[in-house]
C-alpha cells in the first residue's frame, strides 16, 4: 500500500561525539506522506539526527536508508541532490544574494555536477520555477532583496524555498517556528500542512513548541538522551508517562 | 613610451587580480599567495622558451595550465581551512614556492632567468604597442572568461560558498569541488599574466614573486571591490599609476599602499566598486539601470 511506504529509515543509528552519546542505537523509520514529528528535550539529540541524515555527521554505528539506498556516508551535496531538503535552526541564508538568487542556487542541483555547471543560471524556465516557489512560500514582494534584510520569519519561509527548489521526496524542517510571532507561527504551520497536502512531500519536523508540534505531527518520535523513548500520534505521546518525565522529571510523572 | 609601459604593466597585474578577484570575491576563500602563481606562470614560460625553444604561443597557455594544476592542489590542501588558517597556509605556499624558485637551478637561481625572447607574430617581434595589444586582447579574453563565470551555475556555486558553505551543501553544491576549482582557475589567470610578465621583462627571478608583491595584488583586488568584474582593473591602475603621479612621494609608499588599505577597511569595505559602494551607488543613479559589479 502506498500511504505505508517507508520512504526513510534507520539502522541501530549512533553518533557519538568523544564520550556524549548524541543519538543512540536510533530504529526510526518515515512513511511516504506523513509528517513526523520529532521532539524532545533540549540536547536530546534531534538536530543532530538531522544531520547525520542530511550527511552532515558521518554515523558512528548503524546506516540511513532512503527509498531504499543506503545513503549515510554519502557526501551532504549528494544526498541534497537525492530529494532530501533541509532548513536550519538558526536560519542560514545566503546574505548578499537576493530572494531570487537564493531559490535559483537550488534549482541548480543537477547543474552542479559533471561539467553542466558551464552553463547558464539564469535561463527563463529556471526564474519561472524559482518566481512560482517564492509565490508558494508567499515572499513574491521581496523578490529582489538581499537576502540579509528580510524579518526572520520570512528568512525562515526563504530557506523553505530553497528546500522546494530541489524538488525534494522528504522535507526536514528544523524548529521552523523558533523566535516567531504567534501570528507567524500560524502561518508558518499553514504553510507546512499545504506542502504535503498540496505538493506532498513527506516532513519530518523537529519542533520546541509543542503546540505546534502536536498540531501538525501524524506521527511523532520522542527522544531522550540519544535515545528513541516513545513513538506514537501525538494523543499516544502526551498521554505516555516515560513523555513525562523527560520533559518535567520523575517526581511530576509520579504525581500525575 | 613611459605610457605604453606603464598601461601594459596595469594590464598584466589586472589579469592577475582578476584571478585573485575569483578564488577570493566570487568564492570568497582568501588566498595571499597569487604572487606564487604569478611566478609559476612567469617560470614555466621562460623555461619552455628559453631552455626548450619552445614558441611564446605554445607557452603561454602551457604557463595557465601549470598554474591551474599547482592551483588544484592548493586548493586540496586548503579544503577544510577557513578564514586566518587559509590565510596562514596561502602565505605559507608563497614562501615555499619562492624557496623553490631559489634553490632549484633550473629556475636560474638568485639570478633567475634572463634572454626571455619576444613574442613573435607573423615573423614580427611584438614590442611597445604591440604587445600591449597582445595583453590587452589576453586582458579581453579574461573579462569575457569572468562575465560567463557570473552568468553560470558555477559562478553561482562560488557565490553559494562565499555566503555560507553549510547552505550550500544543503542546495547541493559540493563544496571540496568548487572550493578546488576556484583555486585553480584564479591561479590559472594568474598563470596567463606571469607568462606575459616574463616576455615583458625579459627577465624574471623569485624576487619578483614574494609575499610582497602577493599583498600588492591584494590591495589591488580590495581597493577596485571584491566580486566585481571592473574592480580588478581600477584597483591596479590606481596602485600602479597614483605612485607614478606622485613620483615625489615615492619613498612613502608602502605607508601609503597601508594607509589605503585601512582607510578602505574602515569606510568602504567592500571596496570602490564594490556591492553597495559609494562611487556604485553614484554611478548606478548616473547610469540609471546599468549595472555595475555583479548582482
Amino acid at each position: 500500500m502506498a500511504a505505508n511506504e517507508v520512504i526513510l529509515h534507520t539502522e541501530d543509528l549512533c553518533k557519538y561525539f568523544g564520550g556524549i552519546k548524541a543519538l543512540d542505537h536510533v530504529n526510526i523509520y518515515v512513511r511516504k506522506g506523513e509528517i513526523l514529528g520529532i521532539i524532545g528535550p533540549n540536547g536530546a539529540g534531534k538536530t543532530t539526527l538531522f544531520n547525520v541524515i542530511t550527511g552532515f555527521y558521518r554515523p558512528t554505528r548503524g546506516a540511513v536508508f532512503f527509498v531504499g539506498k543506503k545513503i549515510s556516508g554519502l557526501h551532504p551535496a549528494k544526498i541534497a541532490k537525492m530529494g532530501i531538503g533541509r532548513t536550519f535552526q538558526i536560519t542560514r541564508p545566503f546574505k548578499n544574494l537576493t530572494v531570487l538568487q537564493n531559490v535559483i542556487a537550488a534549482c541548480g542541483r543537477d547543474a552542479y555536477f559533471g561539467l553542466s555547471f558551464l552553463k547558464r543560471y539564469r535561463t527563463p524556465e529556471v526564474v519561472e520555477e524559482a518566481l512560482r516557489i517564492i509565490k508558494d512560500v508567499g515572499l513574491t514582494d521581496y523578490v529582489d532583496q538581499p537576502a540579509k534584510v528580510l524579518p526572520i520569519g520570512h528568512m525562515r519561509r526563504l530557506e523553505i524555498a530553497r528546500a522546494l527548489a530541489l524538488k525534494p521526496k522528504l522535507l526536514l524542517l528544523d524548529e521552523p517556528t523558533a523566535g516567531m510571532s504567534a501570528k507567524e507561527i500560524e502561518e508558518i504551520s499553514e504553510l507546512v500542512r499545504r506542502l504535503r497536502d498540496e505538493m506532498g512531500i513527506t516532513i519530518m519536523l523537529v519542533e520546541h513548541n509543542m503546540r505546534v508540534a502536536m498540531g501538525l505531527s501524524d506521527r511523532m518520535y520522542v527522544l531522550s538522551y540519544g535515545k528513541v523513548i516513545a513513538e506514537g500520534t501525538p494523543e499516544e505521546v502526551r498521554e505516555n508517562p516515560l513523555v513525562i518525565e523527560a520533559y518535567l522529571g520523575r517526581s511530576h510523572a509520579a504525581r500525575s | 613610451m613611459y605610457y605604453i609601459t606603464l598601461m601594459t604593466i596595469t594590464l598584466i597585474y589586472a589579469i592577475a587580480v582578476m584571478g585573485l578577484n575569483i578564488t577570493m570575491g566570487y568564492a570568497g576563500q582568501v588566498n595571499l599567495g597569487q604572487a606564487a602563481f604569478l611566478g609559476i606562470g612567469a617560470f614555466t614560460s621562460a623555461i619552455l622558451t628559453t631552455r626548450l625553444g619552445l614558441s611564446f604561443w605554445v607557452a603561454l597557455p602551457l604557463s595557465a595550465l601549470s598554474a591551474f594544476l599547482v592551483g588544484i592542489l592548493l586548493g586540496a590542501i586548503s579544503i577544510r581551512l577557513r578564514y586566518d588558517f587559509l590565510a596562514m597556509t596561502t602565505i605559507g605556499f608563497n614562501f615555499i614556492t619562492v624557496a623553490i624558485f631559489l634553490y632549484y637551478p633550473i629556475f636560474g637561481g638568485s639570478f633567475g632567468i634572463v634572454g626571455i625572447p619576444r613574442p613573435v607574430l607573423f615573423g614580427l617581434k611584438l614590442r611597445g604597442p604591440a604587445y600591449l595589444g597582445l595583453v590587452a586582447a589576453v586582458f579581453v579574453l579574461c573579462v569575457l572568461l569572468n562575465l560567463w563565470l557570473e552568468r553560470s551555475w558555477l559562478g553561482m556555486a562560488f557565490e553559494t560558498i562565499r555566503e555560507d558553505e553549510h547552505a550550500a551543501q544543503a542546495v547541493g553544491v559540493d563544496v571540496r569541488t568548487f572550493k578546488i576549482l576556484a583555486f585553480a582557475i584564479g591561479a590559472g589567470m594568474a598563470g596567463l599574466a606571469g607568462s606575459l610578465y616574463a616576455h615583458f621583462k625579459m627577465c624574471v627571478a623569485y624576487s619578483d614573486f614574494m609575499f610582497a608583491r602577493s599583498i600588492e595584488l591584494l590591495s589591488m583586488c580590495v581597493l577596485g571591490g571584491l566580486g566585481t568584474i571592473y574592480g580588478p582593473v581600477l584597483g591596479s591602475a590606481l596602485i600602479i599609476l597614483l605612485p607614478e603621479a606622485f613620483r615625489p612621494l615615492r619613498a612613502y609608499r608602502l605607508i601609503m599602499h597601508t594607509a589605503i588599505l585601512i582607510l578602505l577597511i574602515r569606510f568602504q569595505p567592500q571596496g570602490l566598486l564594490g556591492r553597495g559602494s559609494f562611487l556604485q551607488r553614484k554611478l548606478r543613479e548616473l547610469l540609471g539601470g546599468l549595472r555595475f559589479g555583479s548582482q
